[in-house]
C-alpha cells in the first residue's frame, strides 16, 4: 500500500495527445475514480501506471519510488482488466496461484493466501472450475482475487464492471468498495459511469482529451462543476445555450420569463450555457413571495414518459428552450405550469 | 483478426443453407455430391487406391501372403528405422525451439527484418534445399571455407553426408512454416492475457511458456505434426545430404524399388512409416490433452 | 539516468547486429553458395571465391537446343495442365464444400488433406507400379496425374476457404433480381473469388514445377523435368549446372512470394484450418 504520485504525465500517439500533462496524487488507502468519455485517455493512464504504455514525459512515483521506466513485471501493481483476462487454460485455483508461484512462496504460504483470497471474494468451492464455467460476476471476482492475492501496492481497475448487467454491477460496486476499505489498498477505478464514480470514490478525476478537467471529492465536484462539460458529464440532463443580454442592472439571460444574472466576465451578445439537472427542479406550485433562494419560471408540458417510479417531462419555455424534468407528480400534456429551482442549482458558464 | 469474422460468416451461411427449404433453392446433399465427385474420383484413383495398394502389397511376397516382408524389413533396416525416428525427433525439437523463439519474439516486438527473413526458406523447394546444403555443408563447402578462415584450422570435417547435415537441412526448410503457424496463433491470443501475467510479475519467457503456448496448443500441435510428417517422408534431402549408412527410411524404400525391384519390402517400410506417424501423432495428441488438463 | 539508458541502447543494438549477422548468414548462406556456383567457372578449395567467374553454364543452359530449356518447357507445360485440371475439379468441389449441405463434409475435407498429412513416397511407388500396368508410366500424362494428387490439397482447401469467405447473400441478391443460380455463380461469386483462386493456382503451379519424388518414380527416365535434371547434375557433382537449374527453379518461387504475400498472412493459413 502506498501513495501514488503522477507528475506531468504526457503521452502522444502521432498527433493525438492521449495524456496531456496529467498531475494527480492518490493517497494511501484512497479510492480514486477516473471518469471521462470514451477516448479521453483513462486506459492510457492506468496502462502507463502498470507499465504497458511508455509515457513521453512526466513521472510516476509509487510509494516514493520512481517507476516511470520500470518493467511491468517489476512494479507490483495489480490490474483488473475490463475483459477480466482470466487465462482460459487454467482453473480458478491456477489463475489465483499464478502470481504467488512467481513470487516463490512456500506451498503452505500459497495455500494460506489462496484460501484468504477465495474467502475474500466469496468464491470458496469454485477452485476447480475453468473460467468458461463461471458467470460474469464470478469471473470478475476471480480477477479481483488474482490481483489482490499478491499484495500489490496499488490496485488498478479498468472499467471492471462494464461487462456485467445493471443489477450485478450495482451490487459488485459496493462489494469492491467494502473490500478496498477493508484492505486499505490504494486504488484507481476507471469508469465512464458517473453514478458509479460518485457513489464509491473518495475522490473523482474527470478526464477529457487527455487533460484533467477537474479533481476533488465527489460532493465537491458534483456541486461545484467547473464548466458545463463537467456539469453535463456528472448527470445534468439540460444544457441550454443562449445569448447574454444587458440592461441597467447588468448582464442576464432569460429562462421561462425569469431573469437569471450572468457572471460579469461575460460580454453582452456572447453565448452562455445554462445547466440544470433533471431532478433538481420542482414542478407546479408557486414559490413564496420574497424568496431569493429560488428562481421560478414557467413552461408548457410538451411530452411525457413514464419511467416507473416517476415521470420525465419535456417542458418548453417561452424562449423556445426545451428542458427535461423528472417528477413524481402527474401532469397532463399541454398544460402550462410553474417550475421552481434552487438558485445554487442553476449553473451558468 | 480477419479469420473469426470470416468463420462466423461462414457458419452463419451454413446455417442459412440448412434452414432453407428445397423449393427456395435449398442446397441438399445430392447436387453437392455431384459437384465434388470429379475431385473425389481423382483422389480415389490417384491417392487412395495406391495407398491401399501399398498396405495390401506389403503383406504379399514370393512366399505368399504373410508377414515375410515385415520380417525382412526389420532384419535389414531396424537401425535405419531407429535412425529415422531419432533424426526426425531431433529436427522436430530444434524446429519447435526455433519457431517458438521467433514467434515469441515477434509477438512482443516489431522487427520487420526478422519477420521477412524467416519466411524465405518457405519458398525454396526441398530439392533445392538439398542441393544448396550439399554445396554449403560439404567438407570443402562454403561454411567450412569461412569457418577455417575464422578459426585458422585448415581442414574441418564437413557436416554434409552425415546426421548433422540432415538435421540442419530439415530444420532450415521446416522452421518457417512452423513459425508462421505458431506466430499466427500467438497473435490471436488477446493482449490482456499477456499483460495480466506481466502485471503479476511474470517474465516474457514465462509468458511464452505458461500463457501463449498452452493457449495456442492446437495450432502448435498441427505445426509439429506437419513438420514431423514432411520430415519423415522427405526423399530428396536424405538422398542429397545423407550419409551412405545409416540412411533415412524413404531412401531405403526408394533403393528397394530402384535397385532390388523388391516392392514388397518397400511397401512394408512404407506401412511402417505410416505407423510411426500415427503412433507419434497419437502420443503427442494425448500428451497435449493431458497438459491442458481438460 | 541518460548514461545508463545509452549503454543499454548500445548493448541492444550490438546484440541486434550479431543476431542479424548470424541469422542472415544462416538463411542466405546456403542460397548464396548456390548462386556463386552458378556463376563460377573454376572454384578450387581453399579459395574464398571462385577463381574464375563467367556466364558459361548459364549460356549452356539457356541457348541453343539445350536439355535445360527442353526440361523447362516440359515442366511449365505440365504445371499449366495441372493448374487447369486442378482448378476445373476443385472449383465445383470447393463451392459444394463451402455452400452445400454435403453429408460427411468433415471426412471429405480430411480426405483431401491426407496427401499432405501422410508420407507420400509409398503412394508414389505404388502409383508407378499401377501406371506401369496401365502403360502410362514414363508419359507426360502419368507425371501430370502424379502432380495432381499432391496439388489437390491446396486447390480444394483454398477454394473452399475462398468460397466460404464470400457472403451467400450476394448470390441470393442476384437470384432475387432474376439471375439463375448458375448465372449468379459466374457473374457474382466467381469474380469475387478470383484472388483466392489465383492464390490456389499459384500454389499448385509452384508445387508442380518443383515436384521431384512423384516425377522420379512415375516418369523416370523418360520424362526429364527441371527438378529431375537438377538432381542428376547435383548427384554427379556437376555443381555449376545443378546450381544454374536450382536458381532457375527458385526465381519463380521468389517472384510469386511477393504476390502471395497478400494471401500468405498467417491468419489466412489458420483460416484454412491446416
Ligand atoms: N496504441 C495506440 N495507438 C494509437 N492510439 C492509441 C493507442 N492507444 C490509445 N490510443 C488513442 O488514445 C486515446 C485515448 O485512449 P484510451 O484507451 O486511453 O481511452 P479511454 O478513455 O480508455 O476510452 P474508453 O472509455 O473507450 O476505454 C484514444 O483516442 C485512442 O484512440
Ligand atoms: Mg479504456
Amino acid at each position: 500500500m502506498a501513495t501514488l504520485e503522477i507528475q506531468g504525465l504526457t503521452k502522444t500517439y502521432g498527433q493525438l495527445k492521449a495524456l496531456d500533462n496529467v498531475n494527480l496524487t492518490v493517497q494511501e488507502g484512497e479510492l480514486m475514480a477516473v471518469l471521462g468519455p470514451s477516448g479521453s485517455g483513462k486506459s492510457t493512464l492506468v496502462r502507463s501506471i502498470a507499465g504497458f504504455v511508455a509515457p513521453d514525459a512526466g513521472h510516476i512515483l509509487l510509494g516514493g519510488r520512481d517507476i516511470t521506466f520500470e518493467r511491468p513485471e517489476k512494479r507490483n501493481t495489480a490490474m483488473v482488466f475490463q475483459s477480466y483476462a482470466l487465462w482460459p487454460h487454467m482453473t480458478v485455483l491456477q489463475n489465483i496461484t499464478y502470481g504467488l508461484k512467481l513470487r516463490r512462496l512456500s506451498p503452505e504460504e500459497i495455500a494460506r493466501k489462496v484460501e484468504w483470497a477465495l474467502d475474500l471474494v466469496d468464491l470458496s468451492g469454485l477452485e476447480g472450475r475453468y473460467p468458461r464455467q463461471l458467470s460474469g460476476g464470478q469471473q470478475q471476482r476471480v480477477a479481483l482475487a488474482r490481483a489482490l492475492v499478491v499484495d500489490p501496492e496499488i490496485l488498478l481497475l479498468d472499467e471492471p464492471l462494464s461487462n456485467l448487467d445493471a443489477k450485478i454491477r450495482y451490487r459488485l460496486r459496493f462489494e469492491i468498495k467494502k473490500l478496498q476499505k477493508r484492505l486499505n489498498i490504494t486504488t484507481i477505478y476507471i469508469t465512464h459511469d458517473q453514478e458509479e464514480a460518485l457513489s464509491i470514490a473518495d475522490s473523482v478525476v474527470l478526464l477529457k482529451d487527455g487533460k484533467v478537467l477537474q479533481a476533488g471529492r465527489p460532493e465537491e465536484i458534483y456541486s461545484n462543476p467547473k464548466n458545463s462539460f463537467v456539469a453535463e458529464f456528472l448527470g445534468a440532463s439540460n444544457v441550454i445555450t443562449d445569448l447574454v443580454l444587458q440592461d441597467r442592472e447588468g448582464l442576464y439571460v432569460m429562462l421561462g420569463g425569469a431573469r437569471l444574472p450572468v457572471p460579469a466576465y461575460k460580454q453582452p451578445g456572447e453565448e452562455v450555457s445554462i445547466v440544470i439537472r433533471a431532478d433538481e427542479v420542482e414542478l407546479g406550485g408557486e414559490m413564496p413571495e420574497g424568496d431569493h433562494e429560488h428562481v421560478s419560471f414557467s413552461g408548457k408540458v410538451n411530452d411525457q414518459m413514464y419511467l416507473g417510479s416517476r415521470r420525465r417531462y419535456e417542458i418548453e419555455t417561452v424562449e423556445g428552450h426545451s428542458l427535461l424534468i423528472d417528477s413524481d407528480r402527474e401532469l397532463p400534456t399541454g398544460s402550462v405550469i410553474r417550475l421552481c429551482v434552487d438558485r445554487d442549482k442553476i449553473y451558468i458558464y | 483478426m480477419k479469420t473469426p469474422a470470416l468463420m462466423q460468416r461462414a457458419s452463419l451461411s451454413a446455417q442459412q443453407a440448412m434452414r432453407r427449404p428445397p423449393w427456395a433453392g435449398g442446397r441438399s446433399g445430392l447436387p453437392g455430391m455431384l459437384l465434388i465427385l470429379p475431385a473425389l474420383a481423382m483422389l480415389a484413383a490417384l491417392y487412395i487406391y495406391p495407398l491401399l495398394s501399398s498396405i495390401v502389397m506389403s503383406f504379399v511376397s514370393d512366399a505368399g501372403v504373410g508377414l515375410e516382408n515385415y520380417r525382412k524389413a526389420f532384419s535389414l533396416y531396424l537401425i535405419d528405422m531407429l535412425y529415422t525416428v531419432g533424426i526426425t525427433i531431433l529436427s522436430l525439437a530444434i524446429v519447435f525451439v526455433i519457431s517458438v523463439a521467433i514467434a515469441g519474439y515477434l509477438r512482443f516486438n516489431r522487427w520487420p527484418f526478422l519477420n521477412f527473413v524467416y519466411r524465405l526458406p518457405l519458398f525454396i523447394p526441398f530439392l533445392i534445399v538439398g542441393h544448396s546444403m550439399r554445396v554449403f555443408l560439404a567438407p570443402h563447402g562454403i561454411l567450412n571455407l569461412i569457418l577455417s578462415r575464422i578459426t585458422g584450422i585448415p581442414e574441418l570435417p564437413g557436416l554434409a553426408f552425415g546426421w548433422g547435415g540432415l538435421v540442419i537441412s530439415y530444420v532450415w526448410k521446416q522452421f518457417p512454416l512452423a513459425t508462421l503457424l505458431i506466430l499466427g496463433a500467438f497473435q490471436s491470443v488477446e493482449d490482456s492475457y499477456i499483460e495480466a501475467a506481466l502485471n503479476l510479475g511474470s517474465s516474457r519467457l514465462r509468458v511464452i511458456r505458461e500463457i501463449l503456448l498452452p493457449i495456442s496448443g492446437p495450432t502448435v500441435l498441427v505445426a509439429m505434426v506437419l513438420t514431423f510428417v514432411s520430415t519423415i517422408g522427405c526423399l530428396t534431402i536424405p538422398l542429397l545430404v545423407g550419409a551412405p549408412k545409416p540412411v533415412m527410411l524413404p531412401v531405403d524404400m526408394s533403393f528397394r524399388v530402384t535397385y532390388f525391384n523388391d516392392w514388397g519390402v518397400a511397401n512394408a517400410l512404407g506401412v511402417i512409416s505410416y505407423v510411426i506417424v500415427i503412433v507419434l501423432a497419437y502420443y503427442y495428441l494425448k500428451h497435449m490433452v493431458r497438459e491442458e488438463g481438460a | 539516468m541518460t548514461g545508463v539508458k545509452a549503454t543499454k541502447w548500445w548493448r541492444a543494438m550490438i546484440l541486434k547486429l550479431v543476431i542479424i549477422t548470424i541469422l542472415g548468414f544462416a538463411i542466405f548462406g546456403p542460397l548464396a553458395g548456390t548462386l556463386l556456383w552458378s556463376f563460377a567457372i573454376k572454384w578450387y578449395w581453399p579459395s574464398a571465391l571462385p577463381q574464375e567467374f563467367g556466364l558459361k553454364y548459364w549460356a549452356n543452359a539457356l541457348t541453343g537446343r539445350s536439355q535445360v530449356l527442353d526440361a523447362l518447357w516440359l515442366s511449365i507445360s505440365i504445371a499449366l495442365i495441372v493448374v487447369a485440371v486442378g482448378l476445373l475439379v476443385s472449383i465445383p468441389a470447393g463451392y459444394a464444400l463451402a455452400r452445400f449441405d454435403v453429408p460427411w463434409k468433415k471426412v471429405l475435407l480430411v480426405l483431401f488433406l491426407m496427401p499432405q498429412a501422410f508420407p507420400q513416397l509409398p503412394v508414389f511407388i505404388n502409383m508407378s507400379s499401377i501406371f506401369y500396368r496401365l502403360n502410362i508410366a514414363g508419359t507426360v500424362a502419368g507425371v501430370t496425374a502424379a502432380h495432381l494428387v499432391v496439388s489437390l490439397v491446396y486447390s480444394v482447401w483454398i477454394t473452399t476457404a475462398t468460397f466460404k469467405s464470400i457472403p451467400e447473400v450476394l448470390e441470393d441478391a442476384a437470384i432475387n433480381l432474376g439471375a439463375s443460380r448458375v448465372g449468379a455463380f459466374f457473374k457474382i461469386t466467381l469474380p469475387l473469388a478470383a484472388p483466392g483462386l489465383i492464390a490456389s493456382a499459384i500454389f499448385v503451379f509452384l508445387n508442380s514445377l518443383d515436384e521431384f519424388t512423384g516425377t522420379f518414380f512415375v516418369g523416370a527416365p523418360y520424362i526429364q523435368t527441371l527438378p529431375i535434371l537438377m538432381y542428376t547434375a547435383s548427384m554427379g557433382y556437376n555443381m555449376q549446372a545443378a546450381s544454374v537449374i536450382a536458381i532457375m527453379l527458385t526465381i519463380p518461387s521468389l517472384v510469386f512470394m511477393a504476390i502471395l504475400e497478400r494471401f500468405l498472412k498467417a491468419e489466412y493459413i489458420r483460416g484454412l484450418g491446416v
